[in-house]
């Protein structure tokens, strides 16, 4: 899958989560691994 | 983002993007915490959908038609849903599922945008439930496309 597939594919999911924003949350998974896994964590534990 | 006693959670993103890391990370977090937790998977999931995994990802490109492809996906999530997923909900089970019908959403609306409302009927059809909570792992595809060029997957992951 090129470049332009997986820039598309990103946009495709953005798209889905702003219009489901109640069952979706957007990680910044630009980031080292254990930042973005305090991220997810701390969205997961609210959400239980 | 606004829900409560979500047990169904699946991980959506590109490829590259550390999410089968992060579930993995998940999973003995919330187990240290005491929960029971499931870590599965789509395409496959369970024995069957294995089966039509392998059905869809090998043999010749076009061997399937993109209406049957999206049968045989739905057919997996199926089974995945049947025979994995909801027993484990019911047993009160976390169910971490890496990719779900997000990701059948998001490439079939860039292949074949005709198909995406097949995708969506298909859906409430034959699966009817969605995750409690989908986390997407958003970042610039430059820097998580390397780890995983040219993996066979590649071609059709969803």
């Amino acid at each position: 899958m090129g470049l332009e597939m997986q820039q598309a594919m990103r946009r495709g999911f953005l798209d889905l989560a702003k219009g489901a924003p109640e069952r979706f949350a957007v990680v910044d998974a630009g980031r080292a691994v254990e930042a973005v896994a305090d991220d997810v964590l701390a969205v997961v534990r609210a959400a239980l | 983002m606004n829900v409560k006693s979500a047990r169904f959670i699946t991980l959506e993103g590109v490829d590259g993007s550390g999410k089968s890391t992060q579930a993995k990370l998940l999973k003995e977090a919330l187990e240290a915490q005491g929960h029971t937790v499931l870590l599965t998977r789509e395409p496959g999931g369970s024995p069957g959908a294995e089966e039509i995994r392998s059905l869809v990802l090998e043999g010749e490109p076009d061997r399937w038609s993109a209406e049957t492809e999206i049968l045989l996906f739905t057919a997996a999530r199926r089974d995945h849903l049947e025979r994995t997923i909801l027993p484990a909900l019911e047993a009160g089970t976390v169910v971490i599922c890496d990719r779900f019908v997000d990701s059948t959403r998001v490439y079939q609306g860039l292949t074949r945008g005709d198909l995406r409302e097949v995708v969506d009927k298909l859906h409430v059809l034959m699966i009817g439930r969605e995750a409690d909570l989908t986390l997407v792992f958003d970042m610039d595809p430059v820097l998580g496309l390397a780890p995983c060029e040219g993996t066979p997957d590649d071609r059709r992951a969803f």
